[in-house]
């Protein structure tokens, strides 16, 4: 459905994107994780095609064949949620949501009924009517969101959609983008956010410089570049943290399912690894601009 | 899932002229300066200048259009 073959940009002696390639397919959501100055926000707006690449190509999929994003066909099988807001604050919700999909070539009472169907979906149907200037950032988050999907986009590319945004609505937002999925869309997420990579995506590509370090599903990029899980026994004279393959063995070791706990055991810490473990293993730990 | 319809370039400009005009009316200050303050202008240098350099109402312009 999306494909990036040997994608590159330079800016002036910077390689902002250098020799990416990934695949993402219909009914998949997938994640692009990476530090500030990644190159995430650049190979997304050569993804959207408002940035022409120096080398290498995307092709977004579907009927006709495989198309760059430049082509106007290949444009209308793509919904975009660009990490700035883009709306209209002088426009209601509905309004924007009117136009936008009036600009992707909808109207009439097909139109108006998706709008009325997204305004539901993302909490606002009751503000709809209200210019979307006065909307709070997470409602304005959401109605970005509803914007790229008015025409059912097969691709849907989201650049950290849940930014400074509560619980409820990332929650909401999550909630979209499942429901997209479901409908057979492929969903490119861009995230800082961890626990929603993990929650969310099928599939992560970390990256960093421009380059993806690794790709794969949650599971196995844990497995293979997670590192070793970490059991802490609080003991009464401090924790003893012990970097281990096996926290169960460990476990047992110290008597915990056995009902005869090694004396001065005063409690038990596992952390496994999560996909924040693989992100800094990959990356490193040093500050980025 | 079915491909979403493409638009023509003629119906792009159409849907944002109309948003534009949207937008307009609804910032005051904008819509006064751009369509009644150039008619208040004219009307007034109009009213000003009408009997000058022997300008009299009733003389026509000759309009044409192409």
């Amino acid at each position: 459905m999306l494909e990036l073959r040997d994608l590159r940009k330079r800016f002036g002696s910077t390689r902002a994107v250098d020799g990416l390639s990934l695949r993402a397919g219909a009914g998949e959501v997938f994640g692009l994780l990476g530090p500030n100055g990644a190159g995430k926000s650049t190979t997304f707006s050569m993804l959207a095609g408002l940035l022409r690449p120096d080398g290498g190509e995307v092709l977004i999929g579907g009927e006709g064949g495989a198309l760059p994003p430049t082509d106007r066909r290949a444009r209308a099988r793509l919904g975009s949620a660009p990490q700035r807001l883009a709306l209209y604050e002088r426009l209601s919700g509905r309004e924007n949501l009117l136009f936008f999909g009036r600009l992707r070539g909808l109207r009439g009472q097909g139109l108006r009924a998706r709008v009325d169907e997204l305004l539901e979906g993302v909490g606002l149907a009751s503000r709809g009517d209200d210019a979307s200037g006065v909307y709070s950032g997470g409602m304005a988050r959401r109605l970005n969101l509803a914007i790229a999907l008015v025409h059912r986009p097969p691709v849907v590319l989201l650049d950290e959609p849940t930014a400074g945004v509560d619980p409820h609505s990332r929650h909401a937002v999550h909630d979209l983008v499942r429901a997209a999925r479901a409908d057979g869309a492929c969903v490119v997420l861009a995230t800082h956010d961890m626990h929603e990579a993990q929650a969310l995506c099928d599939r992560v590509a970390v990256i960093d410089r421009g380059k993806a370090l690794a790709c794969g599903p949650v599971h196995e990029l844990i497995r293979d570049h997670g590192g070793r899980a970490v059991v802490t026994i609080e003991r009464d004279r401090g924790d003893e943290p012990i970097e281990t393959e096996d926290p169960l063995g460990v476990l047992a070791g110290i008597g915990v399912g056995t009902g005869s706990i090694e004396a001065g055991v005063l409690g038990v810490r596992v952390e496994r690894a999560s996909l924040e473990t693989v992100f800094l293993n990959l990356t490193g730990r040093s500050l980025r601009d | 899932m079915p491909m979403p319809p493409t638009i023509s370039t003629a119906r792009v400009i159409w849907v944002m002229a109309a948003k534009d005009l949207r937008l307009l009316v609804r910032h005051r200050t904008a819509f006064f300066f751009t369509f009644v303050f150039p008619l208040l202008f004219g009307v007034g240098f109009g009213l000003v200048f009408q009997q000058v350099q022997g300008w009299h109402a009733q003389d026509w312009i000759a309009v044409a259009i192409i």
